[in-house]
């Protein structure tokens, strides 16, 4: 008799362990909110915008147009945007959206001591990186160009949002445009009360809130050297997660890789052997900024950088042997199979 | 009669736990092989969805362009493609859900995904960024 409750008993309660895993997995879905997702061919990059909520169907509606019309305001190849006109006319007012982005851009340039630089386009383009005719460019061909990538010779007046530039100089937004996109999609969130929200615009992550079931976002970087796997995930909310990475476009010519990410400063590949920076900040357009800056300067400087700025962003760092490195606002939201090492303020 | 365990008991709860151990690794086990799916979508539109777990070709002819993408032994790549820049291939082979090959000139994603019903496993990261 006793033998048979003893074996009852414990059956039961491998039954409730059992049926309680499967149970917390549709967890997610419990809270009944209206999901939508969509999926966005834009900016030159595959974007998915997903929202939850009982706005969520015109929340992301409003995303996809929103994207559409800064695409189109914003792109240099585009002969009809606003950015190709401003390049071929070398002056203009321009819309508040890129007035806002020139000014954002300016900032950078000065907060960076220069490794932003929207101004590099033209070397960028000899390069062959915007429309995939890579070739490398003759030393002296780069010298010529470099003389007119300098942020600081951009007119800029901000009460009549008026642009002029140099005779040879052309720029590019693109290195904080996704980024912008990312953060005016957060606000078109919140207009539509969504309390739970994601975007991806080509690894450019940036998420409204937590999760619907209230635990954090995962946010996965990932690793450089194995394309793979992650370094790392990141638990986060209310924030644009944006990484620059050497493997995301580059070529290769006589054994040599060359990748996409142009120094300013030399109108070569940045060589500061950092091989991926993720920027994890509020705002959308500072990651963006940022996360191609601290890589073009490298491992000491990047941390100087935080240093002086810590209240704006938090970053995760690798460098070429494979080192990981995360600023110490992260290191609690942070987790690695790698050794990670904190960058102390 | 006293109530106290007897080596029958011990063995008996013994054999009980491993069977149990079995189930849940064997159930585990099957979510993890078996579970995994690929979706492939166009511009968009979903394409087809695919178990990793079976060895598969899929050729995909558009206006835009050509592809073929390889399933074996439960990882999916671009094998072929005609367009101009080749990231599709460059982006190698993936098997952890979220991962994605995307070719952007033909519009075509393929997308890790859990299997139908199986909710998010807690190690799975939402997002991946890149």
């Amino acid at each position: 008799m006793y033998r048979k409750k003893l074996i009852l008993t414990i059956c039961g309660m491998l039954a409730a362990v059992l049926a309680g895993c499967g149970n917390a997995e549709s967890g997610g879905q419990a809270e009944g909110l209206k999901e939508e997702s969509r999926d966005i061919f834009a900016m030159d990059t595959y974007m998915t915008v997903t929202a939850y909520g009982p706005e969520a169907a015109r929340a992301v509606e409003m995303a996809e147009e929103e994207i559409k019309r800064l695409d189109s305001l914003l792109s240099t190849g585009d002969t009809g945007s606003e950015v190709y006109k401003i390049n071929e006319e070398k002056e203009g007012v321009m819309s508040s959206d890129t007035a806002y982005l020139v000014e954002r851009a300016l900032e950078l340039y000065d907060s960076t001591d220069g490794a932003f630089d929207i101004a590099v386009y033209p070397v960028v383009k000899a390069w062959g990186f915007t429309d995939q005719n890579y070739r490398v460019p003759e030393p002296e061909e780069i010298e010529e160009l470099l003389k007119h990538v300098d942020a600081s010779q951009i007119g800029f007046d901000e009460a009549n949002s008026r642009i002029s530039l140099g005779e040879q100089m052309q720029i590019d937004l693109g290195g904080i445009a996704k980024g912008y996109t990312s953060a005016r999609i957060m606000d078109i969130f919140r207009e539509c009360q969504i309390e739970s929200g994601l975007v991806n615009l080509g690894g450019n992550v940036q998420v409204i809130g937590s999760k619907p079931d209230q635990s954090l976002w995962r946010v996965a970087v990932k690793d450089p050297k194995d394309p793979e796997g992650y370094v790392g995930i990141l638990s986060v909310k209310d924030r644009a997660v944006i990484t620059s990475g050497a493997y995301e476009r580059y070529f290769e010519q006589d054994g040599e890789v060359y990748h996409h990410i142009i120094d300013p400063d030399t109108g070569y590949p940045a060589d500061s052997g950092l091989v991926s920076v993720t920027i994890v900040s509020a705002d959308g357009t500072l990651a963006d900024g940022l996360s191609t800056s601290l890589f073009i300067m490298g491992l000491d400087r990047a941390s100087d950088y935080w240093r002086e700025h810590k209240d704006e962003f938090d970053a995760v760092l690798m460098t070429r042997e494979g080192e990981l490195y995360v600023t110490e606002g992260l290191k609690d939201s942070f987790t690695s199979d790698y050794e990670v090492r904190v960058i102390e303020s | 009669m006293k109530k106290t365990l007897t080596k029958l008991d011990t063995i008996l709860i013994a054999a009980v736990l491993l069977a149990a151990a079995a189930l849940a690794w064997y159930v585990k086990a099957a979510g993890n092989n078996e579970g995994i799916q690929v979706q492939i979508t166009l511009d968009g539109e979903v394409y087809g969805t695919y178990s990793l777990a079976e060895d598969r070709e899929i050729e995909i002819r558009q206006a835009s362009g050509h592809n073929r993408l390889l399933i074996r032994s439960g990882e999916i790549w671009m094998e072929e493609a005609d367009c101009p820049d080749q990231y599709c291939i460059r982006q190698g082979k993936i098997h952890v859900e979220k991962q994605t090959i995307v070719c952007l000139p033909h519009k075509l994603v393929a997308t890790v995904i859990p299997a139908a019903g199986n909710g998010n496993d807690s190690d799975v990261p939402d997002v991946i960024a890149q």
